[in-house]
């Protein structure tokens, strides 16, 4: 009788895996989320803690618990946090990066899931999504949030061709050719939708799996107040753009 | 009186311009396009002749042509800042995550 296959990859797969965690004062999450990444096998030196500029003890705490801490002298914003983490899974080798929030909302049980199916089916680019239909779970945001998510969306639909139900999705995993891409090329604020719509657009293969998302256990979210409309408008011109250039970065190496 | 006004303006902007490379705290590339701009300025308050060109564009009264051309003026350096600050953004990024990633090495 043949066995069932192991659903869970081998070791030597999560040791080419770069896990990046972007962090502006973080220093309540991180010693919940370290050692949950421990856990699900990953090991010290392939966790990439980028201190994007904190105030507060983020480097310590992270150096604490022996993992790789990247310390930016300046706040660069997210986009600039998570590049970093590229730019060094680049210059090491890594065959796979995953950027991962450091509020610990997202749950690093789904690494080992979403790295699997990146293997399995070849993607350049697998989003932890929250919104996969039929496979909704866990914490879905609030619904005017999920109204502007579902406009973005649709916005990148039309631009790049694709749907992605979870556009704004901050845990992804990222394939060898597109770690060297995001590494020369990534956007600044509110990054993930417009990266998006450049990969998609430029020809990357790109694939949503369920993941279950936490509400955030310590801060706030960064988009609050006014910043929504600046946000919708910003990202929606950003995605019409990114994909736009996504098109013509394809066009000019093929 | 308006001519001498805004002639007055033209050439404090010249002294200004020239004076701030003289001392250092502005490069000459930086300044150029300030002294080029109240050189025209001045050229147009000492010659008013030359307003008469506004008419060829179209502009029935000289002072529209003035406002607008300062307009144009202003919109185009405000332009050339922003992409100066980009440039540098972009550079002062690409610093920061090399200190970041070469610190570790």
């Amino acid at each position: 009788m043949k066995s069932a296959p192991d659903p869970s990859p081998p070791a030597s797969d999560l040791r080419n895996l770069c896990v990046i965690v972007p962090c502006f004062n973080e220093q309540e999450s991180l010693p919940r989320l370290i050692p949950e990444l421990f856990e699900v096998g990953i090991n010290p030196v392939d966790i990439v803690v980028v201190d994007d500029g904190s105030r507060d003890r983020t480097a310590e705490v992270a150096r604490a618990q022996g993992v790789t801490v990247l310390k930016l002298p300046i706040n660069l914003g997210i986009g600039g946090a998570v590049q970093t983490g590229y730019k060094w899974a680049k210059e090491r080798g890594y065959a796979y990066a995953l950027q991962l929030d450091g509020d610990g909302q997202h749950d690093p049980k789904s690494i080992r899931p979403l790295l699997e199916q990146a293997m399995r089916d070849g993607n350049d680019i697998t989003i932890g999504s929250r919104f996969v239909p039929g496979q909704r779970e866990g914490f879905q945001s609030t619904r005017l949030r999920r109204l502007g998510i579902g406009w973005l969306s649709m916005v990148l639909r039309v631009a790049s061709g694709q749907r992605v139900y979870d556009i704004t999705s901050g845990m992804r995993l990222v394939g060898v050719r597109w770690i060297s891409r995001f590494a020369s090329h990534y956007p600044s604020d509110f990054p993930e939708p417009e990266s998006l719509g450049y990969a998609i657009a430029a020809g990357a293969r790109v694939a949503e799996h369920p993941v279950l998302m936490r509400m955030r256990a310590t801060g706030t979210s960064s988009i609050a107040g006014w910043k929504p409309v600046y946000y919708m408008i910003k990202v929606t011109i950003g995605i019409l753009l990114g994909s736009w250039q996504g098109r013509r970065a394809k066009g000019s190496t093929c | 009186m308006l001519r001498i006004l805004f002639g007055a303006l033209m050439a404090v902007l010249f002294v200004f311009s020239l004076r701030s490379v003289l001392r250092g705290t502005l490069e000459l590339r930086d300044a150029f396009i300030w002294i080029l701009l109240s050189v025209g300025g001045l050229a147009l308050a000492l010659f008013p002749g030359l307003m008469h060109l506004a008419q060829l564009l179209g502009f029935r009264v000289e002072s529209n042509a003035l406002l607008s051309l300062g307009i144009v003026a202003l919109l185009y350096l405000n332009f050339l800042q922003a992409n100066l600050i980009a440039r540098l953004r972009r550079d002062q990024r690409s610093l920061a995550q090399s200190i970041a990633i070469g610190s570790k090495k």
